[in-house]
């Protein structure tokens, strides 16, 4: 069956490894995976902006660039929640784009609830014990509701020790043009995140969401902390020998 | 009180340094999230009535007008007298002229977020009347001159330090000399004080947080008793409150009574839960001899058949502010006005302007956990899209982020571009990080890389990389 | 102030002319007096009663009859170091109390020098342990919140389940509203000063509910 990885803007520029990554994992369940080259952002930057015109014509250049597929995968919480849930909000007045909307929303997974719900066995390949902690994204808590998923994923191989983290509900303060508009309310919300990922002690911290990433790992950086950052995919292909995110290559 | 929400971002600056605040916030935090946690545990019907209470507030609201009419009329069955304000003008007019027809001096108050709004105080006070708080919290920020700065719990922000110097300044004149070292010193001190003024005022002034068209009753909770002393002793009792408060009977609400005190404070009931019905009866031997209840709009009716139609299901427990992110960093005087957080940050824009107020959407990560916590399920992260959306339209924000927001939009429209642009980017930031594989300043952004690194790309675009791996595979394939 | 009354309600008629119609009209609603959800418990009301009372910091004790009444209170004022002078609502019950000779007391509102109140609850409700209170000629409403002890005498027999027990009471009386309808829930609390509860802000510092077990005579 071929599926679509819809890879995300900031996977793209930022963490191709992430990408790579989840299609390893996914060709492993058994499905052949395409990466359509047409596909750009979701377009959150203009729907949170309250720009809905530019947003809706990214939305139909999205449904267009999906629509023979059966499966689209998203590694990542809040696009996915843009796709499953925004897109058809955003066409309430059109019918013909609300229907195509619903149609793509429901051909859509967030990539752990697809391996978690859909992907039946699979086991993944991780040679050596790792402590891990483990963020979740705004968006996989409250809108693709990925939480337990994440957990049974981390959980099914015993090499992997997880180590909860406190306030673990709370936002990390990326926020997408928040944390530009307001890098000071930012600074202050992901140091709070920090502080605990560090309580933790964990060796690496994984999340499904390249957003919180990027802002988690910059401040975990900037602090020097010897915390590796991965992508959740990225633990999950037994890849954390390679640079974390922010690490010399 | 005059809106400061246009310095939003001096004004979190501000707060973000100031060490006191941060510690008192954290404090708070705590406190309300744990208490509410674990009251909901103990309440497995906690979403069931919270979709009775959807249903209840949505039914009021579209039968608004029936339910205001009949909870005017009991009002008047009952020997009280309803009042109307279009804005908050109008309100201060009509209580100013009550309590000088009341012949009054000296007025206490309970704690109204509605008397905030129409700012009573300042308009009671430039109409020659002694004021007085009596809600331990407004009382503190009375003296220190300041707005709220929690719906539920105005002096959330004032350390112990901070309220017994101002009792030591403020008390002097009522020979209170000696210094506050404790917590029960200073409630015990307080007491003292202000149950003089209970005693010596003509006029009550409590807010409501319901309304009841049924039998005309206004509510109210408190946990100090002191709404109770402000709406008993004196000769007359005025309410006020606005227009949305009102629900049609008892049972609707006792059901909103269950989900307020236990996502306000944590509390199944608070200590005093009280309903009012008009002034007291010719048996009676006590209570005041006239009861006016001053209904306010100020842009409620407008919000009705918007869309900001949900706001009007907000019972103001203040759980969508203490579990705010940004409210929590800091704080609700940043936010300018006297309702802060989410539902201040909804509320702001439509009562003073969204030109005014033109930060207060844009300030939040849209984490959504107001929403999740919301009582009346009321959606507040979209509320706050929609004031961006209309942000947008008036063309309010700053030229600059619509410029790159426009620029951005045009690559994202076209993907060959896009790809083009994605590539040269991923080039430029890997080039800057190659050697720490972090960029730790960006010649373009100081926002980011003022607390934070930029991981740096990996050399190429993932879609780049994805088409080479494609193309070798089908070249292996060949040979 | 007529005007902004009309404007308001022209504003809301435009507005909700717009919305759906409705299915059922006021007069059916607001007689309905519908009950909302009310959460489950397994407990006797009376012992539920009892423990989330303690639970908000009031005490609580039974007696078997109103006679019993003079010794309890006497009993828990020199427990508490607390002069022997209440100030009692005038109600049938109450005033046929006969007190011993070491209290004082007088029927009538409550005053600001008042220390210790004695009152007569309406009902209680076991759902969250709270006294309910009616003003009235028996029942001033002064008692409830001057004082720094309040003492409230409940019927054992008007202990409900609900909040919502109160309004079928009320409209089983059949009279109009009492001015004040109090739910007292525990003593005077507040939590203004760096989120640290201290009871006794304006209203009572300590509250002591005696449950009489026997219906008194007629």
């Amino acid at each position: 069956m071929r599926i679509a990885l819809f890879a995300t803007c900031l996977i793209d520029t930022f963490r191709p490894s992430a990408g790579f990554a989840v299609i390893k994992l996914l060709e492993q369940a058994g499905y052949q995976v395409d990466v359509p080259e047409l596909q750009t952002c979701c377009g959150q930057p203009a729907y949170n902006n309250g720009d809905l015109k530019s947003a809706r014509k990214i939305a139909q250049q999205t449904i267009e660039t999906f629509k023979q597929y059966e499966y689209v995968i998203i590694p990542s919480g809040s696009c996915a929640g843009m796709l499953i849930h925004h897109y058809p909000n955003l066409f309430e007045d059109n019918p013909e784009w609300k229907n195509k909307a619903t149609d793509l929303s429901r051909r859509c997974y967030e990539f752990t609830i697809f391996l978690h719900d859909v992907c039946k066995k699979i086991s993944f390949p991780i040679k050596n014990k790792i402590s891990i902690t483990c963020h979740d994204s705004c968006s996989s808590l409250r809108e693709t509701g990925s939480k337990q998923q994440t957990r049974n994923l981390i959980n099914s191989n015993k090499n992997l020790n997880l180590i909860e983290l406190n306030d673990s509900d709370t936002c990390c303060g990326f926020g997408g043009t928040f944390c530009v508009k307001y890098p000071e309310i930012s600074e202050q919300m992901v140091n709070d995140k920090v502080a605990n990922i560090m309580a933790t002690g964990a060796e690496i911290l994984v999340s499904a969401d390249l957003g919180c990433l990027l802002n988690i790992a910059g401040r975990l950086k900037r602090l020097k902390s010897p915390i590796k950052v991965f992508h959740i995919a990225e633990l999950l292909a037994g890849e954390t020998d390679k640079a974390g995110m922010g690490n010399e290559i | 009180m005059k809106s400061k929400s246009r310095n939003f971002k001096k004004n979190a600056v501000a707060a973000l340094a100031n060490s006191t605040l941060q510690k008192a916030l954290q404090n708070a935090k705590d406190g309300f999230i744990n208490k509410r946690k674990i009251a909901l545990d103990a309440l497995p019907e906690f979403e069931q009535l919270r979709s009775n209470a959807y249903k209840i507030k949505e039914h009021t609201l579209k039968n608004i007008e029936a339910y205001l009419k009949q909870f005017e009329q009991q009002v008047k069955n009952s020997g009280g007298e309803v009042h109307w304000a279009s804005n908050t003008k109008e309100a201060q007019n009509i209580i100013v002229k009550l309590c000088q027809d009341a012949g009054a001096r000296s007025i206490t108050k309970g704690k109204s977020m509605v008397g905030e709004e129409v700012a009573l105080n300042e308009a009671l006070e430039k109409a020659g009347f002694e004021t007085i708080e009596t809600d331990l919290g407004e009382y503190i920020i009375q003296l220190a001159e300041e707005p709220p700065s929690h719906i539920i719990a105005p002096a959330v922000h004032k350390s112990q330090q901070q309220i017994a110097d101002l009792f030591k300044e403020h008390h002097k004149k009522y020979n209170f000399k000696s210094k506050l070292e404790t917590i029960p010193e200073i409630v015990d001190e307080a007491r003292k004080v202000l149950r003089d003024k209970f005693i010596q005022a003509d006029v009550g002034i409590t807010g409501a947080n319901f309304l009841i068209a049924e039998t005309g009753s206004t509510v109210i909770v408190t946990n100090e008793g002191n709404g109770d002393l402000t709406a008993s002793l004196p000769k007359t009792h005025i309410v006020i409150s606005s227009i949305e408060k009102v629900v049609p009977t008892l049972e609707d609400t006792s059901v909103l009574l269950r989900l307020l005190a236990r996502s306000a404070t944590g509390q199944e009931i608070t200590s005093y839960t009280t309903f009012f019905n008009g002034p007291k009866r010719n048996t009676d031997l006590d209570g005041p001899e006239s009861f006016h209840v001053v209904l306010l709009d100020n842009k409620r009716s407008e919000m009705l058949n918007g869309e900001f139609h949900d706001m009007l299901r907000c019972i103001h427990c203040g759980a969508c502010l203490n579990h705010c992110p940004v409210y929590n960093t800091i704080g609700g005087h940043a936010y300018g006005w006297v309702y802060p957080g989410p539902m201040g940050s909804v509320l702001t824009p439509l009562m003073q302007g969204l030109k005014e107020s033109q930060h207060l959407p844009f300030a939040s990560t849209l984490c959504g956990r107001c929403e999740e916590v919301c009582p009346m399920s009321i959606p507040l992260p979209q509320l706050l899209r929609q004031h961006r959306i209309q942000a947008h339209k008036e063309k309010i924000n700053s030229t600059r982020s619509r410029l790159a927001l426009k620029l951005w939009a045009l690559f994202a429209l076209h993907p060959l571009l896009y790809r083009l642009a994605t590539n040269i980017f991923v080039k430029l930031l890997s080039w800057l990080g190659k050697t720490t594989g972090s960029i730790s300043q960006l010649p373009f952004s100081h926002a980011w890389t003022r607390s934070r690194d930029l991981p740096s790309p990996q050399g190429q675009s993932f879609i780049s990389a994805w088409k080479k791996q494609q193309k070798n595979k089908r070249m292996s394939k060949h040979d | 102030m007529t005007n902004s009354r009309r404007e308001i309600f022209s504003r809301l008629q435009q507005a909700s002319s717009k919305t759906e119609q409705k299915t059922v009209t006021i007069k059916e609603y607001l007689s309905a007096h519908k009950r909302g959800v009310l959460p489950v418990y397994s407990e006797n009301i009376v012992k539920r009663f009892i423990s989330k009372v303690e639970s908000v910091a009031a005490t609580i004790e039974s007696i078997k009859n109103i006679t019993d009444l003079s010794t309890a209170i006497y009993k828990y004022m020199s427990c508490y170091n607390i002069e022997p002078k209440l100030v009692a609502a005038p109600s049938e019950l109450l005033k046929q109390v006969k007190w011993q000779k070491e209290i004082t007391v007088e029927y009538r509102a409550a005053d600001a020098k008042d220390i210790t109140t004695l009152t007569m609850a309406y009902a209680g409700i076991a759902e969250t342990g709270s006294l309910v209170l009616c003003s009235g000629k028996e029942s001033p409403t002064t008692l409830n919140f001057m004082p720094d002890n309040n003492i409230c005498v409940i019927q054992k027999n008007k202990i409900y389940p609900y909040m919502e027990d109160t309004w079928d009471l009320l409209r089983k009386a059949g009279e109009t509203m009492p001015r004040s309808i109090n739910f007292i829930t525990g003593p005077s609390r507040t939590a203004d000063i760096e989120q640290t509860i201290q009871l006794g802000a304006h209203g009572p510092r300590r509250l002591h509910i005696i449950i009489l077990e026997s219906s008194p005579p007629r």
